[in-house]
């Protein structure tokens, strides 16, 4: 067993030790969308691969909602603007013509529309909720998966990411003890601003 | 153990342990991501405070001064109110020493913007809080309200009766005199409802004699006169709160509420003006009118509290009816407690109402409560529907004449609320996906007047 498990365990070691959220500074950040010789975004992604990121990232944002966790709505939510603005160019690429043509860019404002509102409700305007758009939302999707001839299902996100802890209110003991906050020193009239104090 | 069992254990145990370490460190290093920035104002001090809220995998505020910030003392000056638009913030300054009032207004730029990201905008916190224009000095007249209409401030100086508009894009840019102008209107504590940057209303606090009840109108249009074109008289005096709403203009005095419709031409004259009225109802131990002090407005609808204790309740009109009427909500509050004026956030679609509810006498020692009102929980924008969804009790106010309520403000996603305990020296911290209190800061002194700039930083 030892000669399997040893190389499983330093592969391991090798793909949690690589893994960051954050490229190193001067590292461009690689994503779908490449910079051509104009400096204009370009996708390298075929329409069927663009369509499953489509589906993967509504997914992402849709149990982002309902796990109640928008912050993994939130970049879903931005990225797929991206995609949906490049998908009508990548259709175009692949020479998909005629009504399928006219019902990619149907779902694609629709789509626009309805993520769009649920932007707006997230960024604390006058939008529309996830749920309220869920129907628009899932229907366009499968009109693009049926075309795109890929599965319109996709996985569910992976929403157990650890969020800040909370306390219930009800809970809540005001003569309990409270975090500090480090105190700001006086500052006279003749100085300069203090700086920040250590956090 | 053989040697090479031991060498085997070494492999299988190294990586546990520098997976396990790793995620410690993670875990130690969740990039901080600032929520929003509040200023406050601590009455203990008489200064203006600032710190950037920023979570990690736990809260913290990180403190810090307003560059340049003049030099007030409690014994001299009190911050009155201060309102934000556009990352300038306005701050009321009242003097308290007759002799020589140095009262005014200071305009801080916050140092808090949105930078265009592609499709979207990210809030930044790379500047610090700066004075961009300071006026202290004798001629101010002790300002109290700040009212914004459309990128504008306005300031009503209660001693000088008038008011003061200050433009925003000349003061972003200048931080000069231009874009200050002085109209006359209004008297003794003056509130202001101004529509479309093109007409004001100021009222007049008078309570009896030949300014009770008095509305002077102002044309603020470029080189007007700068006077009152016209005044007219509500029934009651007492005014002490003004708004505008859907084409309407709504003042609170001693008996309810009263609106007339917005003179943006500015072509009434006091004999062809109407004056409504909407009763708030009578207390029935005292035989007096219901009133309110200050308006809230959220759509077409103006919100407002009234009573205390048992009689206590929020207020609803709708300003977009041809004749608006009151839908008024009871809250359930102890005897001793009265509302504060409510405090509205728009969060994930839904629409609250917090209201406080603060004791009457400062020598009182009744619990005192935070009150969350849902406005529309059907979502169908008709807050006919309003209800209380949760109370909770807060620490201490400290009262003392119009200071020393507790205050609330909202990041500008409307997903967290910071509120001000005064009499325990502490910030609070709520999520409002859930009306849970997060964190709760020591941070001294008496904090009041609260207000938050920005929203969480977005980081992909």
């Amino acid at each position: 067993m030892s000669r399997y498990l040893i190389p499983f365990l330093m592969s391991t070691l090798v793909s949690v030790s690589g893994c960051r959220s954050e490229p190193e500074d001067g590292q461009p950040v690689v994503s779908s969308r490449e910079m051509d010789g104009d400096g204009d975004p370009q996708s390298t992604l075929s329409f069927p691969e663009a369509v499953s990121q489509l589906v993967t990232l509504r997914n992402q944002i849709r149990d982002g909602f309902a796990a109640d966790d928008v912050d993994a709505a939130h970049g879903p939510l931005h990225d797929v603007g991206d995609l949906l603005t490049d998908l009508e160019q990548i259709a175009d690429s692949e020479g998909i013509a005629g009504d399928q043509r006219q019902a990619v860019t149907a779902a694609v404002n629709t789509l626009l529309d309805a993520f769009g509102a649920v932007d707006k409700t997230l960024h604390g305007g006058d939008g529309s909720t996830y749920p309220e758009e869920a129907d628009t939302i899932d229907a366009a999707v499968i009109e693009l998966a049926q075309i795109a001839g890929v599965d319109s299902a996709g996985a569910s996100a992976d929403t157990t990411a650890a969020t800040v802890p909370e306390t219930d209110a009800a809970s809540v003991d005001v003569a309990e003890p409270v975090p500090a906050v480090e105190p700001v020193p006086a500052v006279e009239p003749a100085e300069e601003p203090a700086p920040e104090p250590k956090s | 153990m053989l040697p090479r069992y031991r060498l085997l254990l070494i492999f299988i145990l190294l990586p546990l342990v520098l997976i396990a370490d790793s995620h410690r460190a993670s875990a130690q290093n969740v990039r901080p991501t600032t929520i929003t920035r509040v200023f406050w104002q601590d009455r203990e001090a008489g200064k203006l405070s600032y710190a950037d809220l920023v979570t990690t995998n736990k809260w913290n505020l990180k403190r810090g001064w307003v560059q340049n910030f003049p030099t007030l003392t409690a014994e001299q000056h009190s911050l009155s109110q201060m309102q934000h638009v556009d990352g300038m913030l306005m701050l009321a300054v009242r003097g308290t020493d007759d002799e020589n009032l140095q009262s005014g207004w200071v305009a801080i730029d916050t140092g808090v913007f949105e930078e265009p990201h592609g499709n979207h905008f990210h809030w930044k916190y790379t500047r610090k809080p700066t004075v961009k224009r300071a006026v202290l000095d004798a001629e101010q007249g002790n300002p109290t309200h700040v009212t914004v209409d459309d990128n504008t401030f306005y300031l009503g100086h209660d001693a000088k009766n008038g008011f003061t508009q200050v433009t925003l894009p000349q003061l972003k840019t200048s931080g000069s005199a231009d874009g200050v102008r002085f109209f006359s209107g209004g008297g003794g504590h003056i509130s202001l409802a101004v529509v479309d940057n093109a007409v004001a209303y100021a009222t007049w606090i008078d309570r009896e004699g030949e300014n009770a009840g008095r509305v002077d109108v102002i044309s603020l249009e470029a080189g007007g006169s700068g006077e009152p074109a016209y005044s007219f008289r509500l029934p009651s005096g007492g005014i002490h709160g003004a708004t505008t709403n859907s084409g309407k203009v709504f003042f609170a005095a001693a008996d309810g509420v009263y609106w007339v419709q917005a003179d943006t031409s500015v072509s009434e004259t006091a004999e062809t003006v109407q004056v409504n009225h909407i009763s708030l109802g009578i207390d029935e131990e005292t035989q007096t009118p219901f009133r309110t002090n200050a308006f809230a407005n959220d759509r077409n609808w103006v919100v407002c509290t009234t009573g205390s204790g048992p009689t206590s309740a929020l207020c609803l009109l709708n300003a977009a009816s041809t004749s608006p009427a009151v839908i008024r909500l009871p809250v359930s509050a102890a005897e001793g407690l009265r509302l504060t004026a409510p405090e509205l956030v728009l969060s994930l679609g839904k629409r609250y109402a917090f209201v406080f509810q603060d004791r009457i006498e400062a020598t009182s020692d009744v619990q005192e409560q935070l009150t969350v009102i849902e406005l529309d929980p059907n979502r169908d924008r008709n807050f006919s529907d309003a209800r209380v969804r949760t109370t909770m009790p807060v620490g201490a106010s400290r009262v003392e004449g119009h200071h020393g309520n507790h205050h609330i403000c909202f990041d500008a996603y409307g997903r967290h609320a910071v509120f001000t305990e005064p009499g325990e020296g502490i910030l609070n911290v709520m999520t409002l996906n859930n009306l849970r209190i997060v964190a709760r800061f020591r941070v001294g002194g008496a904090p009041d007047s609260i207000v938050a700039v920005g929203a969480p930083e977005h980081f992909h």
